[in-house]
């Protein structure tokens, strides 16, 4: 394969140090999609990569790619757009590490989801501005992983039956299989899992991965559809992400 | 079966932090080269410190005697107490000469990416330090000198949230432009968060 020579904006989605000298980290980049690249002397020289090889901030990489199956090289690395406000706050930080970890999972290696990438910007913006009560910070949460998780096409079904279609209403009992989304009892298969689910939390997920606000909710709408969602991951990559116990620490 | 001596050997050196399979072979050699004396000594050293090094009960700082010599000093200032990641950073802020206060050394730093929490540092053995205030030190201010990098910065951020309802001062050490740097060349996050936290002069 011959050299390409890249040089586009990227997230560092995680870093490993490696020796004494160097840095191993794995980008998500516009139009590469993931990628590991060794950052050579990142730790002996400070000033080489100078606080670009850090996750939550937006950096412009360049680095040489010769064989998609080795490390890629990188040369350069700086800062475009950082998020003070995340790095102010505990729970912000958290919220971000937290997606940054999803993202680390729905990305392929050397598969361009600029959409991804986008969102995951888009969300860590929000987050720096907007977002001073824990309600929005945990709407723009829960938007930001049903649309990850929608854009990798693992969505469950939210508003109607996975089976079925039937819309989800009050007329009879739900369930969430994590897999398929929500199942209504005439759908239901005996013996299968899946705990029961109120349709206003179906409902209020389903809005949610529409837009990051809406309507207030009950508290224990809340409370329910955050373990709902939780649930969506855990099936979705077969284990928690490592941060969710922050989020945990974060959204009591 | 017992393994050749020398691939033993270069197999236990290849293990240390930034030593690769090369250097191992050469360092090897080098202690095979050497003295007997100098292999005993060394061997001797490396079960030494491992014998005789404990963790502070107080600190967790690396010591042979516990309390450590700054825990157990008369002369040290018990209102302070700087909390670092590893025992060298305690070292460095020592050799500056500008911190007579107490330390803490957490083990590490918290990592959401890396699934490293709370409980896997030495942040409960600080709650208890301080939550100790009859046997205790009479703490009114802690410095977090951990590495301004993104873990860094969030466990200060926890520390802070942690010690807040206890009524004690949290500081975090300054960080931005070096000294001899160059605000054309310094990182937008650097220069703006020397920005963000400038001084009155
Ligand atoms: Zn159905
Ligand atoms: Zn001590």
């Amino acid at each position: 394969m011959p050299r390409l020579d890249v040089c586009a904006p990227a997230i560092v989605l995680r870093t490993v140090d490696y020796g004494d000298r160097d840095r191993i980290v794995t980008l998500l980049v516009a139009g590469h999609g993931r990628r590991g690249a060794m950052a050579k002397s990142a730790r002996a020289s400070k000033k080489r990569f100078a606080g670009a090889l850090e996750p939550l901030r937006v950096i412009e990489a360049s680095y040489i790619d010769r064989d998609p199956s080795r490390l890629a090289t990188l040369t350069s690395a700086e800062v475009i757009e950082h998020f003070a406000g995340v790095e102010s706050s505990f729970d912000k930080t958290s919220l971000a590490s937290y997606a940054t970890e999803l993202t680390r999972e729905l990305a392929r290696d050397g598969v361009p989801d600029d959409d991804l990438l986008n969102l995951l910007v888009g969300h860590f913006r929000a987050l720096s501005t907007g977002a001073e009560t824990l309600d929005t910070l945990e709407d723009l949460h829960t938007t930001f992983v049903l649309r990850a998780i929608d854009g990798a096409g693992f969505l469950p079904a939210l508003a109607v039956c996975a089976r079925c279609h039937r819309d989800v209403d009050a007329s009879t009992q739900w369930r969430f299989v994590p897999e398929a989304g929500a199942v209504c009892a005439a759908c239901r298969r005996p013996g299968a899992s899946g705990a029961e689910v109120m349709p206003p939390t179906l409902r209020f997920l389903a809005d949610r991965a529409l837009r990051s606000s809406g309507a207030p909710d009950a508290p224990h709408v809340r409370v329910r559809a955050r373990s709902v969602l939780r649930d969506m991951v855990r099936g979705m990559l077969g284990r928690d992400l490592k941060s969710a116990h922050f989020l945990d620490m974060v959204l009591r | 079966m017992a393994r050749d001596p020398i691939a033993e050997l270069v197999n236990q050196l290849a293990k240390l932090p930034g030593i690769g399979e090369k250097t191992a072979t050469r360092l090897a050699f080098h202690i095979l080269g050497a003295p007997a004396s100098y292999a005993r000594d060394l061997a001797a050293a490396i079960i030494q410190v491992k014998e005789r090094i404990v963790l502070c009960s107080r600190c967790c700082n690396l010591t042979e005697a516990d309390p450590c010599i700054y825990c157990g000093s008369t002369r040290r200032d018990r209102s302070k107490i700087c909390v670092v990641e590893r025992p060298t950073d305690l070292r460095a802020v020592e050799a500056t000469g500008e911190f007579r206060g107490l330390y803490h050394v957490l083990h590490g730093v918290l990592s959401p990416l890396e699934g490293i929490g709370p409980d896997d540092i030495k942040l409960r053995e600080l709650i208890t330090r301080l939550q100790d205030r009859d046997d205790g030190d009479p703490v009114d201010e802690v410095i977090v000198a951990t590495n301004p990098s993104t873990d860094g910065e969030t466990t200060a951020l926890y520390v802070s949230r942690l010690l807040g309802p206890l009524g004690i001062t949290v500081s975090r050490i300054a960080s931005g432009i070096p000294m001899g740097g160059d605000l054309e060349y310094t990182d937008k996050a650097t220069l703006g968060r020397a920005l963000a936290h400038r001084r009155t002069i």
